[in-house]
């Protein structure tokens, strides 16, 4: 822990060696080491700038000049109770190593750094800056390097805190901007004609406001060239925005990963955007960039253009269904028109923008054709047994056409092209090896085996390739982007398939379109069911009443690839959701086949005669595997943009052959010639795929119009998934294990709500966690250190229900000087050190139900009261967000510790209030703001007053004289003229009482050992200082906080009496009227164990018989039987 | 584990031979070696007379953790018990068994064993714990005495 620290130059400023007396003199030192590392920029920066408000505090480092002189720079150190003499001097290792410690008297006791509350398992309720707030510090305000220093250091790990209370503003902003843009990139846009509107989008999305009077055209290249270039361009762009002043590659991790949240469109992270847009299913593949559009990341252009350009290309071409509309053709007509004036007209400037491959083809023509191909085949085959291979991939084509899936279309083409007449492949076709060609014949029934005239057919829908390649208007670009796409594909195909398959079999659940995406490159919907059918037929093997439960599993892929989008990854925990969704249908189909078999079985079984009768019924996905699919895409957007997919970068490294990757160079990516210098082209033997049985083509049984309206279904449905709305992940864990809804007998009890497992209930707000203790080591002998309320800084006051903003002005005084310093452990991150020794006192803020009519009366009804959050208050002190934790934590809210941003003078706690004003329900809360004081045991002890014999005995004359009424507890007996007062240790039950005490409000006599009762109060870790709310009576649960505690000078008499009489067995004395006592008689209510009475009676014989004199010795053997 | 709770669970023990309400049953559990375990007890609850409950003895299981008696014991019926405020595992709820409600040191096992045999005549709706009981009690009274008489009948007392 020493000297190693990531920040040296901050821990040694000023600070010198600590001599071994200065730590000797503070005795009763209390430090804690924290375990959350997030947690430290919140208090940290509240640190410095509490210190440079101070502005007298030089050394922020070390621990040890924190303890000792924290109030001695500001020379007050005479007023500090334990502190010795001021000591300029300090460690050199910051800390006080307990190495350091371990020689010296001083104690080095741990305190969790909340320190307000009492909870065992140590949490805190420290609020985080924002990243922003600290890239802020950080960047533009920090006043020292120090600061800067500080900050950097913590950022690192400021990305690793959980981040469930909210979206930070910033990139909820961005977002929707994100949002906006994906959706439109997809859609029809809603108005073609409104360019401005779109491109602001974009602006917006980039972070930069648009500037007004800039030509379209040459934004358009701007903008490509901002962002397919490389980072600094980026960076600069962002400097237009404002967003950030400090260069990108001085600025630490997180900076740089949260930058494209900032700027999702213009972030220089290329890959992303191009892989939306090379990757994209159906829908964005309209978009497939022209091979020959100029710049180093053609890709990178056509993305910009498309969500630049909405009047113009791709955004607008009607979904495939909507072409069923008779006006479409005159309106496609009329569009070509106009694509081809824009073209001539910007031909002139700048390259011709891409047109995606599906606006050169109607797909209404080419659906008519498939099903006049299908038509032919059924009639030739009703039963559609011979001709499966043919039926199924003309349903195939079919869907894809439908879909809008050119990927499919091109491949099939491709492929049966191979078949027919190799030589006119397009050139990038000649790099693909011979076997790739296997394992898609093995997916979708190799050419050969399918009738020759259909092949061609195949080869020449949708249109002949030469056709396609001498068209005008760049369908031959568009239809290379294509080919380049498929060509990739086929490639990774051999690569990557056989691996996919062993995976898919080991965890038990088909691929993702994810993982097919980014493994395969398979973007092709169509394709990717096939493939995932056939992965999912390797589970049951290819046997045909497995079919149903393929179709089951094969519905949850659909809406995996509904909710797919290639921007919005899964996190790995998503991925093993939606594993688990799959192998959850998986079993659950198991299971209901089994059971249905066995039914089914029954009933042939009963009814040999009619076996007709049963029909098992219909096997439903179960709802858990919806939910593990039912994600929120957004929050993915935003990881995907912060966290760059390494196996993306993999694939993008291979793809990039001998372009550098790092995102500062320029990028480049391959072009069309680069490609057709890859290999000559030459004809590809063919070879009879071994696995074409077991992995045969998928048949879509749906009638053609149910796939339509489905289709529809699922591609509004895709997009209106796409809202920018940050939703909240919802809907049921997934089961562990199959365990019933209600426990059985013999199960282990379920975590009962009174005693929450607060590791895992409370997971959302880990971030306010105490530290786990830390390691430090206190010292044997050590004074024991106590901690409680000892005032109000600020006394319960009522929050106004009404009053939407209040603040409230508290006064801190002479306490100041005695304030506890939260420091960060300087050599391990995310570690925090309070120093508490006796006279420490820290803040801590609580808020509780309060009783409308009486309020909080005395301190000690405040002090007793559960502290309680509610949902609608919100907190700031001195300027500083709170963040308060509303879960229950072992049954009770935790105060919140406000130590580190009390100030001397005057302290401002600003209530919000966010609440509807027709919201009737009772809002009845007070705050307060508590000083928390540490006692050694010795002021515990010898603050403690004594009631005098008469004061005492004139007490209990007055209550029994009539003053009865006060006594309404339960645990006081009355009788007409006596009381009964108990005299054993509640605690121990077994022997009388030592010291005398009660607490100064309790209604009842009985007193309780003082010795015990300290002993008991709550500790985090023996050693440690005590919790603070610790102090209730054992016998009423009334307040009994140190100064409370009083002891009875009465009972101490009657203690002494009882010992001369040698009954100190006395369990209790009766005080008459008159002030006289006597011991009371035990009293028998109920029956003695029958055991204890063989016992004595055993005994009796023993000792009558003279064979032993253990008299008393028990026998342990025999067990009473009531 | 602490002295104070051993000792206090001795003295609990001690008290309880000496004097303890009619029909109640607690003792500690023995280990498989034979010795006590002073810090599991078998107890039984009565139903108490002039009650639906009046004829059953109901088994229960009191769990003494290291605190005790700063913390409560664990009270758990088994086998669980059809009750508006006994949890399906047979756990009790019960304000004097929370250390955040109503626990206090001075609570003696005795204390504790009545409190839970007028819980069973006295619900708390406040607090249910199982649903079965509880909907039963809140919407069919005399449905839920008769299913109450058949867990006597199922449970009775010597």
């Amino acid at each position: 822990m020493v000297g190693n620290g990531p920040s040296p130059k901050r821990r040694r400023t000023d600070n010198g060696p600590v001599s071994a007396e200065a730590i000797a003199q503070s005795n009763a030192t209390v430090n804690h080491f924290t375990g959350q590392g997030s947690r430290q920029n919140r208090w940290m920066q509240g640190l410095t700038s509490e210190a440079n408000g101070e502005g007298g505090v030089s050394g922020r480092g070390g621990a040890v000049q924190t303890r000792i002189s924290s109030g001695i720079n500001t020379g007050l150190t005479r007023n500090t109770p334990s502190t010795a003499q001021p000591q300029q001097q300090e460690s050199p290792t910051g800390i006080p190593s307990l190495a350091g410690l371990e020689g010296v008297e001083g104690a080095a006791l741990i305190e969790s750094l909340v320190g307000g509350h009492g909870d065992p398992t140590g949490t805190s309720s420290y609020n985080f800056r924002s990243m922003e707030d600290i890239f802020t510090a950080a960047g533009t305000n920090g006043t020292t390097s120090e600061d800067a220093i500080l900050v950097d250091y913590e950022s690192p790990n400021v990305s690793t805190y959980p981040r469930t209370t909210g979206i930070p503003h910033n990139s909820r902003k961005s977002l929707e901007a994100q949002a906006r843009t994906a959706t439109r990139q997809g859609l029809p846009s809603p108005a073609p004609s409104d360019e401005n509107s779109n491109s602001l989008a974009v602006a917006e999305a980039a972070g930069a406001p648009r500037r007004p009077g800039r030509p379209s055209a040459s934004d358009i290249t701007g903008f490509a060239n901002a962002s397919s270039t490389a980072s600094p361009t980026t960076i600069y762009r962002m400097q237009d925005g404002s967003l950030q002043q400090v260069p990108l590659s001085q600025l630490p991790h997180p900076v740089q990963r949260t930058l494209p949240s900032n700027a999702p469109a213009a972030h220089g992270s290329p890959r992303l955007l191009q892989n939306v847009h090379t990757h994209a299913p159906s829908p964005l593949q309209r978009h497939q960039p022209s091979p020959v559009t100029a710049g180093p990341s053609p890709n990178m252009v056509s993305s910009s253009l498309q969500t630049q350009n909405p009047a113009g290309f791709g955004a607008q071409w009607p979904q495939s269904p909507q072409a069923a509309s008779p006006t479409w053709l005159a309106a496609h007509e009329q569009r070509l028109r106009q694509i081809q004036q824009r073209q001539q007209a910007q031909q002139r400037q700048q390259p011709a923008p891409p047109l995606p491959l599906g606006a050169f083809f109607d797909s209404q023509a080419l659906l008519l054709g498939i099903s006049g191909q299908l038509q032919v085949f059924e009639r030739r085959d009703p039963s559609g047994r011979s001709v499966r291979g043919e039926t199924g991939r003309l349903c195939l084509l079919r869907d894809a056409v439908q879909k809008g899936d050119y990927f499919y279309i091109v491949l099939s083409q491709l492929l049966c092209l191979r078949s027919i007449s190799p030589t006119s492949l397009p050139a990038s076709m000649g790099r693909i090896k011979s076997d790739s060609y296997d394992y898609l014949d093995a997916l979708l029934c190799a050419n050969s085996t399918l009738h020759n005239p259909l092949v061609q057919w195949f080869a020449d829908f949708p249109r002949p390739i030469m056709q396609i390649y001498s068209a005008p208007h760049g369908e031959g670009q568009a239809y290379e982007a294509q080919v380049r796409s498929v060509v990739q594909f086929v490639e990774y195909l051999p690569l990557h398939w056989g691996t996919m398959v062993m995976e898919s079999r080991r965890r038990e659940a088909p691929p993702l379109v994810q993982d097919m995406s980014e493994k395969l490159w398979l973007f092709s919907p169509v394709l990717q069911t096939t493939a995932f059918r056939a992965i999912a037929r390797t589970f049951w093997g290819n046997t045909p009443d497995v079919e149903a439960g393929i179709e089951a599993l094969v519905e949850v892929h659909h809406v995996d690839q509904r909710t797919f989008h290639p921007l919005s990854k899964r996190s790995p925990a998503d991925l093993q959701r939606a594993y688990a969704g799959y192998k959850f249908v998986f079993d659950a189909w198991q299971m209901h086949d089994q059971a249905t078999k066995q039914a089914m079985a029954e009933q042939i079984h009963q009814r040999s005669s009619s076996s007709n009768g049963y029909h098992p019924p219909p096997f439903r996905v179960p709802t858990e595997a919806w939910a593990a699919f039912g994600i929120n895409v957004q929050q993915h957007q935003q990881q995907q943009q912060q966290q760059p997919n390494p196996a993306l970068l993999h694939q993008q490294q291979q793809r990039a052959q001998n372009t550098r990757l790092a995102s500062q160079q320029p990028r480049q990516t391959q072009t069309p010639t680069q490609n057709i210098q890859a290999g000559p082209q030459r004809p590809q033997p063919q070879r009879t795929p071994s696995q074409s049985n077991t992995a045969a083509p998928a048949m879509p049984s749906a009638s053609p119009v149910q796939q339509l309206q489905q289709q529809l279904h699922q591609q509004q449905s895709a997009f209106s998934t796409y809202q920018p709305v940050p939703a909240i992940r919802s809907g049921p864990p997934l089961p562990r294990g199959k365990r019933p809804l209600f426990p059985a007998e013999k199960d282990c009890p379920r975590p009962q709500p009174t005693h929450p497992d607060t590791t895992r209930a409370a997971l959302h707000q880990a971030h306010l966690r105490s530290p786990i203790a830390g390691w430090a080591d206190v010292q044997p002998g050590a004074p024991k250190l106590y901690r409680h309320v000892k005032a109000c800084s600020l006394s319960p006051t009522r929050i106004d229900k009404d009053k939407p903003v209040q603040t409230l002005v508290f006064e801190i005084g002479a306490e100041m000087l005695r304030l506890a310093k939260t420091k960060v452990h300087p050599d391990y991150v995310g570690q925090s050190i309070r120093l508490l020794q006796d006279g420490s006192v820290t803040f801590r803020l609580r808020c509780c139900r309060e009783d409308r009519r009486t309020g909080f009366p005395t301190e000690s009804s405040w002090v007793t009261s559960d502290c309680y959050w509610p949902e609608t208050a919100y907190f700031d002190i001195n300027g500083e967000p709170l963040e308060p934790r509303r879960k229950l934590q072992h049954g009770r809210y935790q105060a919140m510790d406000l130590t580190p941003y009390i100030r001397a003078g005057e302290n401002e706690l600003k209530v919000t209030i966010n609440r509807s004003s027709t919201d009737t329900s009772p809002f009845d809360f007070a705050v307060g703001v508590e000083m928390v004081e540490t006692m050694s045991e010795e002021r515990v002890v010898g603050g403690i007053e004594t009631i005098g014999v008469e004061e005492s005995v004139t007490a209990i004359k007055d209550l029994l004289s009539g003053g009865g009424k006060e006594l309404d507890d339960d645990d006081v007996v009355m009788t007409s003229s006596a009381m009964n007062i108990s005299l054993f240790d509640p605690f121990s039950g077994s022997k009388i009482f030592d010291t005398p005490v009660r607490g100064r409000d309790c209604k009842h006599r009985d007193p309780f050992d003082l010795d015990t009762f300290l002993a008991t109060r709550k500790r985090e870790k023996a050693g440690y200082p005590t919790v603070v709310d610790g102090w209730l009576c054992p016998h009423c649960r009334g307040d009994v906080r140190p100064e409370l505690l009083r002891k009875d000078a009465f009972l101490m008499r009657v203690r002494e009496d009882l010992e001369l009489l040698g009954q100190l067995d006395t369990r209790a004395i009766v005080v008459n009227a008159d002030g006289s006592w006597s011991v009371k008689e035990e009293e028998r209510t109920g029956v003695r164990s029958s055991s204890l009475e063989r016992e004595e009676a055993q005994v009796v014989a023993k000792t009558t018989t003279g064979t032993k004199t253990a008299a008393r010795k028990p026998a342990p053997v025999v067990i009473e039987l009531d | 584990m602490g002295t104070l709770c051993m000792t206090r669970l001795q003295e609990e023990r001690k008290t309880w031979r000496k004097d303890h309400p009619f029909g109640f049953v607690a003792r500690p559990m023995k280990t498989p070696q034979g010795a006590l375990d002073l810090k599991r007890w078998d107890c039984a609850i009565p139903g108490k007379d002039k009650t639906i409950w009046e004829g059953g003895l109901f088994k229960l299981e009191m769990q003494f953790p290291d605190e005790y008696p700063t913390k409560p014991p664990k009270c758990k019926f088994t086998p669980p018990l059809f009750h508006p405020n006994v949890y399906p595992s047979g756990t009790v709820c019960l304000s004097i068994l929370n250390e955040e409600e109503g626990w206090r040191p001075a609570i003696t096992v005795k204390q504790i064993l009545v409190g839970i045999q007028m819980l069973l005549d006295e619900v708390n709706p406040d607090s249910p714990a199982q649903a079965d009981a509880y909907n039963l009690f809140k919407k069919d009274k005399s449905a839920y005495e008769k299913k109450v008489k058949q867990v006597v009948k199922d449970n009775p007392a010597p």
